[in-house]
């Protein structure tokens, strides 16, 4: 039993693995050390200012164990791994039909890539989760792609939350090699009876040159839920990564996604969607490291807020010395709904370097009541001219979206989550 | 017209070798007290000034405070650490003069404001403005008294104040940067020496532009400013604050508190150009500025304006913020910040909006040369009854050299949903095709960055009563030579 409030009770749950290689004990001893002194963050921690962890604090966890999956999940065509409680459940995927590397991390841990990629991506300076799911983590996906691969069909991980009052630490690796692409899709959900699980994910996303990788991830939890996830991306020369990070469930959900752009040419688009309601509060943190020179990034963020909903955001930007010739872009708008709502956004730039472009926009606000009244002009009634405004709101994430069937998916996700009088309009 | 220029460029050239032209040190002798920071030293001071016992309690408890608070490291500035012990916390010229017209006053003085080029009379004169002198610590002279007391304006250094109003400072000293505040806040509250001190009395609109000169002068002397403004309802100030510094090679600690209260209808415009000694081209010397400002518009319909022209300092850490209390309040912040060598700025505002259809501006523009740093930090809140808030905030940086930085670090806290903020900084430097421009009409490149950074700025020039906006060019351009070419 961890007692989430302690730090100790953390190091105490902790213990090696028995059948895992000497590096990866080592790193998950080195990371329990560097937690030692870390602890778990709070308040008074500038990243987590706005972000109070109490709810998730009071609850003691006992540590996930591999389970079946008892949850019905809807029939796919596609490739599909299903993640229980942070273990690879292969009896309920469909990896079969694809010819990629694709299985489960605690069963490929001799690979040599495995080894090479683990660990690379993680910022320098962390926060307590971060380390502890190095700690603690034992399974999660890997995704190989070879060079020159090109997967026309996306694949699809879903990650189910199943038992109550435990935590679970998983790690993925996606390893896309030169000239590759590919498309993974995550879902996070919940079991049906609402369990207070916190899960604890890490995606580390590993680019050879020219190397395209599409990365969503889709987070549903039920509102019992705890999410403390990050996606982690580095990038060889021009390789193309696309994050989308569309967080619409979970009572807390913390995302971190940084990703340092290490080759020439490199580009990352950042997208992000939250939609909240209840008492749920999402904590985004995004950070683009550009280091080297000729590299772009493109980031947009909007946040739906109704009810007592909470949303932070921090975007953050650094441009090294060096990194010549970079051109970075970041916007982040917020839409309150409710008198009770609250949004914090924090748009960081750190410039050290003279012939770059880079621009942050930041918005909080409420629909414009011209562009309102247009449409009550057309005779169209006052409350669908707001569902109507604030579908489109959301739709600019949406419409950045590739994969056709899963921007259908997500308009209908949508549109069913905030806006029950939209069915007659679409 | 080529003569002319290439005259112009001679100059520019010049200015470029130039040594900082401030600095000279003015030998009078001075009543100093030794270096050291202790309770004894709190009550000689205290004692030395004549104060009320209120006065002597509030600084130590300030003191009290202090001791107990850890020093802030969160800007993102690099300095050796401060012994505040080396400090010393006193310091006065020993012949104070009472004087009713210039030539008694010491003539050295008058030769050091002679050549940081503040003639005191053509001021008084063609620009009608009343100026209060702050030669380390203590006012040597303050004009346009009278015509300030037939409007029944109060202007005075803050230490008379005390022995006259002691009532008013009474009332408002502390009420808007409370002592235990922050750090530097704390440390000036127990050890302020003096300063300005201003009354408008309701329905007055002041007759004069107010203005002080500050100067650091004494060596190993904290300068430790405290301003209080009060402007009663309906009432209406301009207050100019410009600074400039001697030449040491030892680093020196200002940590001032302004404090402005705007109540009902009335309005406080600050300006500040401040051009104090930045350290030599290796970042050796120069004045640390630590300061507190922030203003309540505790009425409706107040309104404070900050403007400020930061092109000195090794270091600047400096919020101008504005408490927007009233219903309808308007705050504004327009800052340009220059860093050139190995000079650091960490400096923005605070828009707190708390009243009913208040509305906040942010304009602030950062220029980074040499190896200078420059940051923008703000936060503009939104309370919960803060309905219909607007705030409109722009933060541009423009990079000179490739071994500058520029950042911004702006916190929007939001729990209002009438509220509309609006962000957008942008950063980049100076276009090819513009430079390009410029100079195939004929100017030379360094003429046309001038030209450039001149437009840059003018958002936040604009919003200087004129004499001030001159000077501020001016300190642009030489602040700014050899960071071009």
């Amino acid at each position: 039993m961890i007692a989430a409030d302690q730090t100790q009770s953390w190091i105490d749950g902790h213990s090696v693995l028995a059948n895992a290689p000497a590096w990866l004990n080592k790193q998950r001893t080195d990371a329990l050390t560097q937690f030692e002194t870390l602890g778990l963050p709070g308040v008074r921690d500038e990243q987590w200012r706005y972000t109070n962890l109490r709810a998730l604090k009071s609850t003691a966890y006992q540590l996930a164990e591999r389970s079946a999956l008892n949850t019905e999940l809807p029939a796919t065509n596609g490739t599909r791994l299903v993640i229980v409680d942070g273990y690879v459940d292969l009896e309920a995927s469909s990896i079969d039909n694809i010819d990629v590397t694709l299985g489960s991390l605690s069963d490929m841990l001799g690979n040599t890539e495995v080894q090479a990629a683990f660990g690379t991506t993680l910022p320098v300076k962390q926060h307590g989760f971060m380390s502890l799911n190095t700690a603690y983590a034992d399974d999660g996906y890997v995704l190989i792609i070879a060079p020159k691969l090109v997967l026309k069909d996306h694949i699809e991980v879903v990650f189910v939350n199943q038992a109550s009052e435990t935590v679970s630490h998983t790690r993925n690796l996606i390893i896309a090699g030169a000239h590759s692409q590919c498309t993974v899709v995550e879902r996070h959900i919940s079991a049906a009876d609402n369990p207070t699980h916190l899960s604890n994910v890490i995606t580390e996303i590993v680019t050879a040159d020219n190397a395209h990788v599409d990365h969503y991830k889709i987070q549903q939890l039920g509102d019992a839920a705890f999410h403390i996830g990050g996606v982690f991306v580095n990038h060889a020369s021009h390789a193309h990564v696309k994050s989308h990070n569309i967080a619409l469930g979970g009572r807390i959900a913390r995302n971190d996604v940084h990703c340092n752009l290490l080759g020439q040419g490199a580009h990352i688009e950042m997208n992000g969607l939250v939609v909240g309601s209840g008492a749920q509060h999402v904590d985004n943190h995004t950070q683009v490291n550009h280091l080297v020179p000729h590299c772009t990034s493109d980031e947009f963020y909007k946040t739906i807020l109704d009810d007592q909903s909470r949303s932070v955001f921090r975007g953050r930007i650094v441009v090294a010395q060096d990194a010549q010739q970079t051109n970075a872009d970041q916007q982040n708008n917020n839409l309150l709904l409710s008198p009770q709502a609250e949004a914090d956004c924090k748009p960081q730039l750190e410039i050290y370097a003279d012939d770059v472009k880079c621009s942050h926009g930041a918005t909080v606000g409420q629909l414009d009541p011209k562009s309102i009244f247009y449409l009550k002009s057309r005779g169209i009634s006052d409350e669908q001219a707001h569902t109507l405004l604030t579908f489109a709101f959301a739709n600019e994430v949406i419409e950045r979206v590739q994969v056709e069937s899963i921007r259908t998916e997500l308009t209908q996700l949508i549109a069913g989550e905030l806006l029950s009088g939209l069915a007659d309009l679409v | 017209m080529s003569e002319a220029l290439n005259e112009k460029n001679k100059d520019l050239k010049a200015l470029v070798k130039r040594e900082y032209k401030e600095g000279f040190i003015t030998d009078i002798e001075s009543d100093t007290f030794e270096p050291g920071l202790n309770e004894d030293v709190i009550r000689r001071i205290s004692a030395r000034k004549n104060e009320p016992e209120f006065m002597l309690e509030y600084r130590l408890k300030a003191f009290r405070r202090w001791q107990k608070m850890p020093e802030p490291d969160w800007a993102h500035i690099d300095y050796p650490k401060i012994d505040f012990q080396d400090i010393a916390y006193f310091s006065e010229p020993k012949k104070k003069p009472k004087l009713d017209s210039l030539d008694d006053v010491d003539p050295k003085l008058l030769e050091t404001y002679e050549k940081l080029g503040i003639p005191l009379e053509e001021q008084k004169m063609l620009a009608n403005v009343a100026v209060d002198a702050v030669f380390d610590s203590v006012s040597v002279r303050t004009t346009f008294r009278e015509t300030l007391s037939k409007a029944g304006v109060i202007f005075m250094p803050i230490s008379e104040a005390l022995q006259e109003h002691p009532e008013l400072v009474k009332q408002y000293l502390g009420t808007v940067v409370p002592p235990q505040d922050n750090y530097y806040a704390a440390l000036n509250a127990a050890v302020f020496s003096d300063g300005s001190f201003v009354y408008i009395p309701k329905g007055v609109r002041c007759p004069m532009e107010l203005s002080t000169y500050f100067r650091i002068n004494e060596m190993n002397t904290g300068q430790f400013e405290r301003t209080l403004i009060i402007a009663d309802e309906g009432a209406y100030v301009s207050y100019l604050e410009g600074c400039t510094a001697p030449q040491r090679d030892e680093n020196q600690l200002h940590a001032a508190v302004v404090e402005l209260i705007a109540h009902k209808d009335a309005e406080i415009k600050y300006s500040t150009v401040q051009n104090w000694y930045p350290g030599d081209e290796n970042g050796k010397g120069g004045i640390y500025n630590f300061v507190t400002k922030r203003g309540v518009c505790k009425g409706e319909r107040a309104k404070i304006s900050w403007t400020q022209v930061e092109t000195g300092s090794a270091i600047t850490w400096k919020y101008p913020s504005v408490v927007l209390q009233g219903d309808h309040s308007v705050g504004e912040f327009y800052s340009v910040a220059l860093t050139h060598n190995k000079q650091q700025a960490d400096t923005g505002t605070k828009m707190i909006h708390m009243g009913k259809n208040t509305s906040s501006t942010i304009i602030s523009k950062g220029i980074s040369a040499g190896h200078g740093q420059n940051a923008y930090r703000g936060l503009v809140k939104v309370t919960k009854g803060a309905d219909n808030a607007r705030n409109f905030s722009q933060c541009d940086s423009l990079l000179l050299g490739d071994r500058c930085g520029a950042h911004t670090f702006p916190y929007m806290e939001v729990e209002n949903p009438s509220a509309n903020l609006e962000h957008e900084a942008t950063t980049s430097k100076i276009s090819e095709d513009q430079l390009f421009y410029l100079q195939q009409r004929g100017l030379s490149e360094e003429a046309s960055v001038s030209m450039i950074v001149n437009g840059f700025c003018k958002e936040v020039f604009r919003e200087l009563p004129m004499e001030f906006a001159v000077e501020a060019q001016k300190l642009l351009d030489v602040s700014l030579e050899g960071a071009v070419g």
